[in-house]
């Protein structure tokens, strides 16, 4: 029998981010070969050439279809054909409606036959996220939505200041005490944590996914105990990086930042790799043949992490730096 | 067939005990003259012999005709269904008019299984059937035990009648690897910790499918299908049907097309544009280009939006205080299909098309919602005469009613629901005084809103005389009668099955009436609507159907 598909879905409520999230994950250097399925009723804005270049085979992204509907006629007739090319397939990722559950979603891979859950992501808007919790029609929604994540993204926390933020996270620990929340903004975060497993399967998926991104967590005791928070930052820049000062920076890399990676342009001899930080471990840069658009480095930090002097420090690594 | 093709130009004139026409300058007539599959003109025989040299004929003479009857709100799932095992509790009459007679016990279910099952050839094909009910068998269970009894080896799926559920027997679990330790909700465990084989919603309901195929779905799709569907409702007296989601996709509008165009196809079927069933989410440029394809018998152009679930599911949206008597484990309220920020923006893009939106709202939280969105949308761009309608609206207070007049919102109500599930709605969903204004016909008409009627088929038969009795008696299963005072006349019954249904689909011009210029789509019936007694409505015999002036008996008067 064939092994099931990782299913990983992604959850959260109208404009949180969840498209966004989708795109930068999906342009990432992971070289998985992922399938999409968006059940949205709006404007689907999913990048279809992304797709196209992650996936390599042509796999396209379907809309639309209603997990609502037990006979799910168009849902169901998707995931028996997505099931039929798992073979090249390293995962699914379900982004859901702005209005649906997604535990309801993740029931496809509770069995581990043909689909095997992986974990539950949850998009929240910082900025808004205390007026929706309100709302009279999706208030309970939005509720249900962070209650069923194994992971939560915090986005758009750059809108808002450090009281809202706390204030935030404070409400984010209740509604869902022990899930780990990643602090960050315009849909930035470390692929691995969006794609590593957070649940226990009693089949292992097909796919190739990375090492659980648990082995970069803090150990120590933190305040917002019990959920563990996270900064996610992301520099983008279109310049070359010295190696040597790159790895110099590395070496003495603050000890807020837990892990890093991306795909950079490295120099002298100007190469474009895969960079890989875990804190703790050397930096490993691997020449890399994917598809590169400019320098882009995901960090993930504790809540004390500071991005300023981080950025400032990087444009110092540059090749062209003044 | 029963009669040669007619002469085009040729002026039949039909006699009949009595004509209802829905045409309130003159309610009855004997004779209605018909050219060209078109009404020349109702009223008495001199009246009409002026149009020339007519056949006069007398086929009709001991019936009764009205308009053919107009179901607003079914779809070709219904037509599916009727390639598998029906096991449902009350009687089903099926496309070729044999009548399968309702099963009132768990054994008589399992003996139709087993017939059907001794009839299969292919040793290792899957035995599907539908339209299973538990709600009547007095706690009684179905279960792998009873299914077992049907086959130890072929797998067996009995699918519930509303869809939302299946029960299967021990050699489907197996196939489809189920375990008790599965984790999956909706994997029933008695007990013991054992399988009951019964499967609810779409993640267990998966474990099968993809095992078997998404059979029920796809079979609605297929030629057969649609033409299971048309009979089906021919049966019942329908000349006019809505498919209410569509994906208007260019397989599907090949299909139609061909389908209907063939002169013996007995129905005028509209398939409603649904966003919800287009994977590819084209919106407008689905539905403009398939106006252009439109005939006699295949009218496109409507839509169709999904706000909230189902009141028996509880997933319908309920405004406080909520759900009566949810079951355990409940959630507090129902579910969004669209998000209710996204639903404006849905119905302007239909709207600014000139095109008229249906709106699925169950609960009366959804309704609001809807109204909400249909005020700004028309405060923002006002359109005369948009015939917006709400489907189902079963919960709709009298304020949202008197709201719907003002904004000029149609109302297709579930009349149906009222018997299938006013007890549970009494007891359990929503409660008495809320169960008693459900699908509250009077109160719709009382404060101006236009109304028709539906049975949602497959959910429920398709049937307009046993759907206009629903709205007539308000009678429950179990006999109670629920809101007498919602109670509306047999006169008014009729409208809305054919001259109301006819005006939320904008197709008043053309059907829905026995007039001159109108098509000559007629229901045939053995006895009159408006004479016998009300409580005897739906037993009234349906000698069949006249469609475009082409006469369809039902196979038991087909000579």
């Amino acid at each position: 029998m064939k092994p099931p598909i990782a299913l990983t879905v992604l959850g959260g409520f109208l404009g949180a981010g969840k498209t966004t999230a989708l795109n930068y994950l999906l342009q990432a250097p992971h070289g998985l070969r992922l399938m999409v399925l968006v059940n949205d009723f709006g404007a689907v804005n999913v990048d279809a050439t992304l797709i196209e270049s992650v996936s390599g085979d042509g796999v396209v992204s379907l809309r639309n279809g209603c997990v609502c509907c037990s006979m799910g006629g168009e849902l169901m007739n998707a995931l028996m054909a997505i099931e039929k090319r798992g073979d090249c397939l390293d995962g699914l990722i379900i982004e859901g409606s702005g209005v649906s559950d997604p535990r309801k979603i993740a029931q496809i891979g509770a069995l581990g036959q043909g689909f095997a859950l992986q974990s539950i992501i949850t998009v929240v808007d910082a900025a808004a996220i205390l007026s929706q919790r309100e709302d009279r029609y999706v208030g309970d929604m939005v509720k249900t939505q962070i209650a069923g994540a194994h992971v939560i993204l915090l986005n758009k926390t750059d809108l808002v200041g450090t009281a809202h933020c706390a204030d935030v996270l404070a409400w984010l620990h209740d509604t869902a005490p022990g899930v780990p929340v990643f602090a960050g903004s315009k849909g930035r975060y470390d692929w691995e944590v969006l794609l590593a497993p957070a649940v226990q399967t009693s089949e292992a998926p097909t796919s190739r996914m990375p090492l659980s991104w648990t082995m970069g967590r803090p150990n120590r005791s933190d305040r917002l105990e019990p959920s563990s928070v996270f900064q996610s930052y992301c520099f983008e820049n279109s310049g070359t990086f010295d190696e040597c000062r790159l790895r110099g920076l590395f070496a003495d890399m603050h000890e807020s930042v837990l892990r890093a990676k991306g795909i950079v342009h490295v120099g002298p001899d100007k190469r474009i790799c895969i960079l890989h930080y875990v804190r703790g471990h050397a930096l490993t840069l691997d020449v890399t043949t994917q598809q590169y658009a400019g320098n882009s480095l995901i960090f993930v930090g504790t809540p004390d992490f500071a991005r300023a002097p981080l950025a400032q420090a990087l444009e110092r690594t540059l090749i062209n730096w003044p | 067939m029963s009669q040669a093709t007619p002469d085009q130009a040729e002026i039949r004139i039909y006699r009949a005990r009595s004509i209802i026409t829905m045409n309130p300058a003159q309610p009855r007539a004997t004779h209605v003259a018909v050219r060209d599959g078109r009404i020349l003109g109702a009223g008495d025989l001199a009246s009409l012999q002026g149009w020339g040299k007519a056949t006069l004929d007398d086929r009709f003479a001991d019936k009764f005709i009205m308009p053919g009857l107009i179901e607003g709100h079914s779809h070709l799932l219904e037509g599916g269904m009727w390639s598998f095992v029906y096991v449902g509790f009350y009687d089903r009459r099926g496309p070729d008019g044999r009548l399968w007679k309702g099963l009132k016990t768990l054994d008589a279910v399992v003996e139709r299984l087993r017939q059907a099952e001794q009839a299969m050839d292919d040793a290792g094909a899957t035995l599907c059937a539908w339209g299973f009910d538990p709600i009547y068998f007095q706690g009684e269970r179905i279960t792998t035990d009873h299914l077992d009894r049907v086959s130890a080896t072929r797998p067996v799926v009995v699918l519930h009648a509303s869809i939302h559920l299946m029960n299967v027997n021990s050699a489907m679990l197996q196939m489809a690897g189920i375990t008790p330790d599965s984790g999956v909700d909706g994997v029933e465990c008695d007990e013991s910790g054992r399988l009951t084989g019964q499967l609810q919603e779409f993640a267990a309901m998966y474990l099968v499918f993809r095992k078997i195929g998404n059979v029920f779905f796809d079979e609605g799709q297929t030629t057969h299908g649609i033409w299971n569907f048309a009979r089906v409702a021919q049966l019942a007296g329908v000349t006019t049907a809505t498919d209410l989601v569509n994906d208007l996709s260019p397989d599907t509008l090949s299909s139609l097309a061909q389908t209907t165009d063939n002169d013996s196809f007995p129905l005028r079927l509209v398939p409603a544009y649904a966003p919800l069933r287009d994977n590819e989410n084209k919106g407008l440029e689905r539905v403009l280009p398939s106006i252009a394809r439109n005939t006699d018998k295949l009218q496109f152009g409507i839509v169709k939006l999904i706000v909230d679930g189902s009141i028996q599911g509880f997933t319908a949206r309920l405004r406080w205080p909520h759900y009566y008597r949810p079951p355990a484990g409940a959630q507090e309220n129902g579910i969004w299909v669209i998000p209710p920020q996204q639903l404006q923006g849905l119905i302007q893009t239909y709207h600014d098309a000139g095109l008229t939106v249906h709106i699925h709202t169950n609960g009366d939280e959804a309704t609001e919602v809807a109204l909400d969105a249909l005020e700004a949308v028309l405060a923002a761009t006002p359109r005369r005469d948009h015939r917006h309608t709400l489907q189902h609206c079963q919960m709709a207070s009298t304020a949202q009613f008197r709201r719907m007049a003002a904004l000029g919102v149609c109302a297709n109500l579930f009349a149906n629901h009222l018997y299938y599930w006013g007890d549970a709605h009494y007891e359990m969903t929503m409660g008495p005084e809320r169960a008693c204004r459900l699908n509250a016909a009077a109160t719709a008409l009382a404060a101006g809103v236009p109304i028709s009627l539906h049975s949602d088929a497959p959910v429920t038969p398709i049937a307009p005389l046993f759907t206009a009795w629903c709205a007539v008696n308000r009678l429950t299963a179990s006999g109670r009668v629920l809101g007498e005072e919602n109670r509306i006349t047999v006169q008014q019954a009729l409208h809305a099955m054919t001259l109301g249904a006819a005006y939320t689909l904008k197709l008043d011009d053309r059907i829905g009436s026995i007039e001159t210029g109108k098509q000559a789509d007629f229901a045939i019936l053995e006895q009159d609507p408006l004479a016998v007694d009300p409580i005897s409505l739906k037993d009234i015999p349906v000698w069949g159907t006249v469609l475009g002036g082409r006469v369809f008996p039902c196979p038991q008067n087909d000579a």
